[in-house]
């Protein structure tokens, strides 16, 4: 009896699970787009025998001159660009198979455990079902950098197009003007455009740029002639007594608002008194609630 | 947290008192109040470097 039923969930096990993973991975390996009519992998294995770069280089040294020099730039793109689709190709498949193919697995083995009786048989399956739901979480987290690799992808495209255009303007040019060297370096940089280290690096760049750029801002708000306006009036009011006593509860939300609207290092004076600020004053007084002054 | 030295000229004579209150709201560490030559004030207030 005991035999006959671990032979029954074995089969309820087995069926759920191949019946899962042929599932979830055909409607999930193309990224929710039909099946290709044709092996995208066979296809970028024949280009990349095509453009393999043999003795190309030894035989630009022999006679350099446009065509060859021309002919070995644009096989090395050639390459790169294959290996970049590939490599692409290969974070998103596996990314998704991962996810359906663990997800139909826990989900066999959880309705496996509910639909036996054998307490000692369920506790194993549910057992075997968090172990595999755990591995998955462990996978996910380390699985490049979670939901970061669209971004990563779209940044690595954005580089990898701005690295193309000193290897198609030096093309037009004599080996002189665009020489073997400097192809093979801009090459290096076409190949870094489409690492996620590029892309990363391009990224804490753009970061930087804007940091540097509202600090810049932030240093000519640091000094103007004495303004003012309703909001400030309305501002000064909501902060400060008739003595001028700080309303110190008030004077703080409107700190904690400034620093959170990128004015960390601007003094609340400044907010208050500078004339390119009227703007920010009306928001900071709709959100934070600031009561119009009696008149 | 302000930073640097932060100022406003041109304050007319009734408001300087308020444009003071209003920078020692951030603690800095030192506040001048200078006469202008039209009579009205700059006041200078210096915040940490960072």
């Amino acid at each position: 009896m005991m035999a006959d039923l671990r032979t029954a969930t074995a089969r309820v096990i087995t069926a759920i699970v191949i019946a899962g993973l042929v599932g979830g991975c055909s409607t999930a390996r193309y990224g929710g787009a039909p099946e290709p009519s044709f092996d995208v992998n066979k296809d970028l294995e024949r280009l990349a025998q095509q453009f393999e770069p043999g003795d190309s280089i030894t035989e630009f040294y022999k006679t350099p001159n446009v065509a060859l020099r021309n002919k070995f730039i644009t096989g090395r793109i050639t390459l790169m660009n294959i290996r970049y689709i590939q490599f692409v190709r290969q974070l998103t498949v596996e990314r998704q198979l991962l996810d359906s193919a663990v997800a139909m697995l826990s989900l066999g083995l959880n309705l496996a455990g509910a639909s036996v009786a054998a307490s000692g048989t369920k506790t194993i399956l549910a057992a075997v079902a968090a172990g595999v739901t755990g591995s998955k979480e462990v996978i996910d987290k380390n699985y490049f950098f979670e939901k970061t690799i669209p971004a990563l992808v779209a940044q690595m495209n954005a580089d990898r197009k701005k690295a193309l255009i000193p290897l198609l303007e030096g093309m037009r040019g004599t080996p002189d003007e665009y020489s073997f060297a400097q192809a093979v370096t801009d090459l290096h940089n076409y190949y870094f455009a489409g690492t996620f280290t590029g892309a990363i690096q391009t990224i804490q760049a753009d970061a930087g740029t804007k940091e540097s750029k509202a600090d810049l801002d932030i240093s000519k708000l640091r000094k103007s002639r004495f303004f003012e306006d309703e909001t400030t009036t309305q501002l000064r009011t909501w902060l400060f007594d008739a003595d001028l006593k700080p309303r110190e509860e008030n004077a703080k939300k409107l700190r904690e608002w400034m620093d959170n609207s990128q004015l960390k290092s601007l003094a609340t004076e400044k907010f208050l008194d500078n004339p390119d600020l009227g703007d920010l004053r009306k928001k900071a007084i709709s959100e934070l609630k600031v009561p119009k002054p009696n008149p | 947290m302000p930073t640097g030295v932060q100022e406003t000229t041109d304050i007319p004579n009734d408001k300087v008192d308020q444009v003071i209150a209003g920078f020692k709201l951030d603690n800095p560490i030192k506040i001048e109040k200078i006469k202008q030559p039209d009579g009205n004030w700059t006041v200078r207030a210096t915040f940490p470097d960072k």
